[in-house]
């Protein structure tokens, strides 16, 4: 409701006034069919023509105009339905979307815990959407208040009974529902094992491995552990099944006890026809005990018994509400979860470096493991210079780049004045350290000679402009992708043409069937799909557009792996021409684009071991002459 | 040349085998996938319903017998009510547990079976087919009411055991009543004419939709988390994912306020008949045809019909939806199976003697007009480590996807020691087969597993596994994960270890290596993620392999690579350009006769110089 609330205001007047009616309208009905029923008596001895006769014609048509306001109840709920389904999956995965947004770094996204949060909250995994909840839980809750409204009819009558029957229902449902809705929803604490058989079903369905999965002949292995996995995330106890049937025993005893009970005192109580009580106009009436029911009476009461059922029915919907409304909590904790830590820095980073970043004794180890990935790395980028970092597989490249982008922090000593960031447990990535309290890493990042963390860390992060191993596909135009570089300036055509020509991507869109603004993905229509080479060519150029509005420093990861020969040697006659008055990291193990670099460092064992120019380093004749030579001399 | 899609099969869509094999889906699979809770099930739901109508009968005999003073009668008539009010409350709670755990079941049955079937075609051109895509799509949208279809066709079983008593009971009243269900036609036609709007209005919204859903994964994904931060595109990719739901929900309201308008019309013209047939028992009662308790007993008759009537159109409408996805998953079934009657079905040679011969082979990816391979004639000599260049888009990958069976040649063959492949049953090709890509899979799974699936019979097998880790230059990688061979991989899950680009490759890698006797080995471009000493260290280890697989069973390798350094070293060197062989050769050959490859060459050695 809350969530209804917060999307759309009639939307919840709508729902409201909807869930009265339902709940009035098979009261409603009831009564008025039996004020028809009532009426009959008189008509008959007298005709149809007279006054009573009238009065049955009236009755009948109230009845008509009552009945045909309750059959329209059904279809105006599911018009309901349909627009707060629509509204709140929109708003909910837009809060998903601030939530996961709030952390300053990344490293909150390979979280198991709040990546099972996300997958509860947004509702694929199970099926059952959070959207469906209010109107399911307003038509569940219609439906328990026109049992007790027929429990207030019966009650009218005959205190005792209307209350007992009320007591009754209320008691039953209570002790079904609790087994039902555990036996439904116990694996919530499975969301793992969910995800995990989604994946394997993706897995099996998707592209991404489907020469594998031919080659090896892995089809039937990858539906078997979808198999598994959904298995045993659904897998209900056999325990909880015998404990409902249990309880389902029990209360249909009392169930059958107590209606049979009241249907025998209401008929007990009835007389003739022509009987005093309740009378022809229905509800009011003045039945006692012992005095006898009229006819209307019996024909509101006994239907109404059936009513007041529905005070204790446990249906299908009680169960997909449980499974609807499993998520919402999740919304709410991964909001608190990611709430953004006391945040360090707010200083504007535009602009900078001006004179150089310095690295100090940086340390970093990923969260759950065991040894440091890097061990106290000290390193100078000056500003406008190109540094190249060379290292082998797992060595802790791209964990060094992520934290200067401050993509992650490296926690640990901090300022002098101590960070607040140690206090709480938390990472500004969003991270949970495991024993809410351990150091992930340490040192400190100088920008100008200002620790990182005084600055703002948004700001900070727009002036790094990256160049990821494998760049991020936009459901977007070949223009967008280009521009998302600089998302204020998307009507620069000039700077996104000019970055295009830079690397070497025009030639690329040249060759699209819509030019600039074909759609770069295949699930859309008229969407193409581009080489591992092309993406890496639009991703430079996204990178470079950047840099034209403000990003000081350019991060290439192996910005060549994917590239051919031609558009390999391409690279390194441009990368003078692209680096130039940038602060350039570049990331390959390529000596070949390593060496344009004005400066190159060896990262080994968690430190910079070497660092100088090419001929520098060769000449040194350590680690990196010898990976060098390794390469070059098969070129010899 | 333009080469034109292969339609996509449209089966008809209604003959008596079809309506078999979709209630062998439909029903019979809820058999057979739990018997069980499906008799059970059923049961529940065919005594509930008829509790549900047939209480009102009680209603009769005990007014009529409370009129008359007759106390046995009396309590007939309340516990025939009672008995069955209670019955019918008990089964519905008792139903709604079962129903969910079948319809569970259910489900997973039919995603299995989705996954075998899109996995088990051959080639790949499916999973780059809009249309294929979106049945795909569609089926997996509505898998749960796919799943619900043993309940619902059940359901209406008992719908019409409901309808049929509803009207014994009404004709022991009046013949007339017998045309109570006529009322329903307008509802039913009303709610067919709503599904219609429905469904239109999901196709025009499909893309919306569509694309905000790639934006949230893309925007709740660890891989897009850097970029989007760094160039500031969190809050743009948020309004975006908010206009297209707007646009989204401005369409469903439109869609809500047209559905309510047909469907509350067919209500009200069905209420209007209900009370015409409540007039009709209440004017005979007036003229002392009816007794009250039958009047009473009818009334609440014809008022519940309603419910049946309502259950029974929500059915239909869930069912037409269920029919759709049913539908869609035969389809799918009759795809695998028209491409599997293409397959061959020979046996694949025990080794090479000869070679892997293609002849003209010309290639033209459907849909497109440019072809790949445009004629390409070549021997790769049993026993030989070949090796593909050329530049992007010259049809190397092409001809790989070719040789492993994913594609077959439009024009030209290929010929196993003079044995067509075509001829061959693909998956005992396969079988001889092994590969390591350059877009590799990262399968999060333990050590063990995620290389073992490369030779499903040997998975177990440490040995075996251990081994391929070797020859894959990895063990000194698994050797300082925390759980050795059993550390799960990748970081999305509890307990996962995270691992790097290069790390991942030689996890690819050793998968690639497990089979121990393989004819056909692709090494597509699989060291470009592997630093200089451990791409050096491969191939040397990898050249020894290579020989003894040789010398066994005439093994072939083929390496496809842009790294000129690990290309040197090859028996043979192909070049590719637009789709045909340009140059073949040794090295040495090729750098002498100065052509492409040594023009490539020196491009590539000029960076070491």
């Amino acid at each position: 409701m809350r969530l209804l609330a917060a999307s759309s205001r009639p939307l919840v007047v709508g729902v409201v006034a909807w869930t009265v009616a339902s709940a009035l309208a098979p009261a409603l009905v009831v009564v008025a069919l039996g004020a028809v029923v009532g009426a009959v008596t008189a008509a008959a001895q007298h005709g149809l023509g007279s006054a009573d006769g009238h009065r049955l014609l009236v009755a009948l048509g109230l009845a008509a105009l009552v009945y045909a306001f309750s059959l329209v109840l059904e279809p105006i709920g599911t018009a309901l339905g349909t627009a707060a389904r629509s509204r709140i999956t929109g708003a909910l995965q837009g809060r998903l979307l601030a939530a996961v947004a709030t952390p300053v770094g990344t490293g909150h996204l390979e979280d198991p815990d709040v990546l099972d949060r996300l997958a509860r909250a947004e509702g694929g995994l199970t099926g059952f959407f959070p959207g469906d909840a209010p109107v399911t839980w307003a038509g569940a809750l219609a439906t328990r208040l026109s049992g007790y409204l027929g429990c207030v009819v019966v009650a009218v009558a005959n205190w005792w009974i209307g209350l007992g029957l009320l007591v009754m229902w209320v008691l039953v449902r209570r002790i079904v529902l609790a087994a039902v809705v555990r036996q439904a929803t116990e694996h919530r604490g499975r969301t793992t094992a969910m995800r995990r058989a989604w994946y394997f079903a993706a897995l099996g369905s998707k592209a991404a491995a489907a020469k594998e999965i031919r080659v090896f002949g892995l089809g039937p292995w990858v539906a078997g552990r979808f198999g598994d996995e959904f298995g045993a995330a659904i897998r209900s106890g056999a325990a909880g099944l015998r404990s409902l049937h249990r309880r389902a025993a029990g209360t249909f005893l009392v169930v059958l006890a107590g209606t049979t009970a009241a249907l025998l005192v209401i008929g007990g109580d009835a007389r003739g026809p022509a009987g005093t009580g309740l009378t022809g106009t229905g509800l009011v009436g003045t039945g006692q005990i012992g005095t006898g029911l009229g006819l209307a009476a019996l024909a509101t009461l006994l239907p109404m018994l059936a009513v007041t059922m529905s005070a204790g029915t446990v249906t299908f919907d009680d169960i997909t509400l449980a499974w609807t409304l499993a998520g919402l909590p999740d919304v709410d904790g991964l909001e608190a979860r990611l709430a953004p830590a006391p945040m360090t820095g707010a200083r504007d980073a535009t602009g900078l470096p001006r004179g150089a970043i310095r690295l100090e004794g940086v340390r970093f180890r990923y969260p759950g493991q065991e040894s440091d990935v890097l061990a106290g790395v000290d390193l100078e980028l000056r500003a406008g210079t190109s540094t190249a970092i060379v290292g082998v597989n797992g060595a802790g490249k791209t964990t060094l780049v992520g934290l200067l982008s401050r993509l992650r922090d490296p926690g640990g000593d901090g300022p002098a004045d101590g960070d607040p960031i140690l206090g709480g447990g938390r990472t500004p990535d969003g991270s949970r350290t495991p024993d809410g309290s351990r150091i992930l890493g340490g040192g400190r990042i100088l920008v100008d000679g200002t620790d990182a963390r005084e600055l703002d860390p948004a700001s900070w992060q727009r002036q790094v402009a990256m160049v990821p191993q494998a760049p991020v596909h936009y459901p977007a135009s070949a223009y967008d992708n280009v521009a998302f570089g600089a998302p204020e300036h998307l009507d620069d055509r000039e700077g996104v043409l000019a970055a295009a020509e830079r690397a070497g991507f025009a030639a690329v869109v040249a060759t699209l069937p819509a030019g600039w603004d074909t759609m770069l993905a295949r699930e859309l229509p008229g969407g193409v799909d581009l080489s591992g080479g092309q993406w890496q060519r639009l991703a430079l150029a996204r990178a470079l557009f950047a840099t034209r509005h403000g990003a000081g420093v350019l991060v290439l990861d192996e910005p060549t792996a994917a590239l051919d020969v031609r558009g390999e040697a391409d690279f390194y006659d441009r990368f003078l021409g692209i680096t130039e008055g940038l602060t350039t990291v570049v990331i390959s193990h390529r000596f070949s684009t390593v060496r344009r670099a004005d400066s190159i460092c060896v990262l080994d064992g968690g430190v910079i071991t070497e660092r100088g120019t090419h001929d520098e380093l060769v000449a040194a004749g350590g680690t990196y002459a010898r990976m060098y030579a390794l390469q070059a001399e098969r070129f010899a | 040349m333009s080469s034109p899609r292969r339609p996509l099969l449209s089966p008809p869509r209604s003959s008596p085998r079809r309506a078999r094999r979709l209630l062998n889906l439909l029903l019979l699979d809820g058999f057979r996938t739990a018997p069980l809770q499906m008799s059970v099930m059923t049961a529940l739901l065919v005594l509930g319903g008829a509790a549900a109508v047939c209480y009102p009968l009680g209603f009769r005999v005990l007014v009529d017998g409370a009129l008359a003073g007759n106390t046995g009668q009396t309590v007939t008539g309340a516990l025939v009510v009672g008995g069955l009010l209670s019955l019918s409350w008990v089964l519905q709670a008792i139903g709604a547990t079962e129903a969910m755990t079948l319809s569970d079941q259910v489900s997973v049955a039919h995603t299995g079976r989705l996954v075998r079937l899109i996995s088990g075609v051959d080639g790949l051109e499916h999973l780059e087919r809009p249309e294929y895509l979106t049945e795909v799509e569609q089926i997996s949208t509505h898998r749960r009411q796919l799943a619900s279809a043993p309940r619902l066709l059940m359901g209406n079983v008992a719908s019409v055991a409901r309808i049929v008593a509803l009207l014994v009971l009404l004709a022991s009243v009046s013949w007339w009543l017998l045309l109570v269900p006529l009322c329903a036609v307008p509802p039913l036609v009303a709610d067919r004419w709503a599904k219609r709007i429905t469904r239109r209005t999901e196709d025009d919204a499909a893309h919306d939709r569509r694309r905000a859903g790639m934006l949230f994964s893309l925007a709740t994904s660890a891989d897009a988390a850097g970029e989007l931060r760094s160039y500031g595109l969190v809050g743009h990719l948020a309004a975006e994912h908010r206009r297209l739901s707007e646009a989204v929900d401005r369409r469903s309201a439109r869609e809500a306020v047209a559905v309510l308008a047909v469907q509350g019309t067919g209500w009200l013209l069905y209420a209007l008949g209900l009370m015409g047939a409540i007039a009709l028992v209440v004017v005979q009662t007036t003229h002392g045809l009816l007794s009250y308790g039958a009047l009473l007993m009818a009334v609440t008759l014809i008022r519940r019909a309603r419910a049946q009537l309502a259950t029974a159109t929500t059915r239909s409408g869930q069912m037409l939806t269920t029919l759709t996805t049913a539908d869609r998953l035969l389809w799918l079934e009759d795809h695998a199976a028209a491409e599997s009657a293409r397959r061959g079905t020979g046996p694949a040679p025990g080794h090479l003697r000869g070679g892997i011969r293609l002849r003209g082979v010309e290639f033209t990816y459907p849909g497109t007009e440019h072809p790949v391979l445009d004629g390409v004639d070549l021997l790769l000599p049993a026993g030989a480590t070949v090796a593909i260049v050329g530049e992007n888009g010259a049809g190397k990958s092409t001809l790989v996807k070719l040789l492993l069976g994913m594609y077959r040649p439009d024009a030209g063959s290929i010929d196993v020691d003079d044995e067509p492949l075509a001829g061959m049953d693909p998956a005992a090709w396969r079988e001889r087969c092994t590969a390591a890509f350059q877009d590799f899979a990262r399968l999060h799974e333990p050590v063990r597993t995620s290389v073992g699936v490369g030779d499903l019979p040997r998975m177990a097998d440490e040995d075996a596994v251990t081994g391929a880790l070797d020859r894959a230059g990895a063990t000194t990688l698994v050797t300082r994960l925390p759980e050795g061979l059993d550390t799960l991989v990748g970081s999305a899950y509890t307990g996962g270890h995270g691992l790097s680009g290069g790390q991942w490759q030689k996890l690819a890698l050793g998968r690639g290596l497990m089979r121990d006797d393989p004819l056909l080995v692709v090494l597509d471009e699989p060291t470009a993620s592997l630093d200089a000493q451990a791409e050096h260290a491969l191939f040397a280890r990898y050249a020894r392999a290579a020989q003894r697989g040789a010398a066994r069973s005439g093994a072939v390798t083929v390496l496809v690579s842009h790294r000129f350094s690990t290309v040197r070293a090859a028996d043979l060197i192909v070049v590719l350009e637009d789709g045909r062989v340009r140059e073949r050769g040794s090295h040495e050959e090729l750098l002498a006769a100065g052509g492409r490859y040594a023009e490539l060459f020196a491009l590539q050695a000029a960076g070491y110089r």
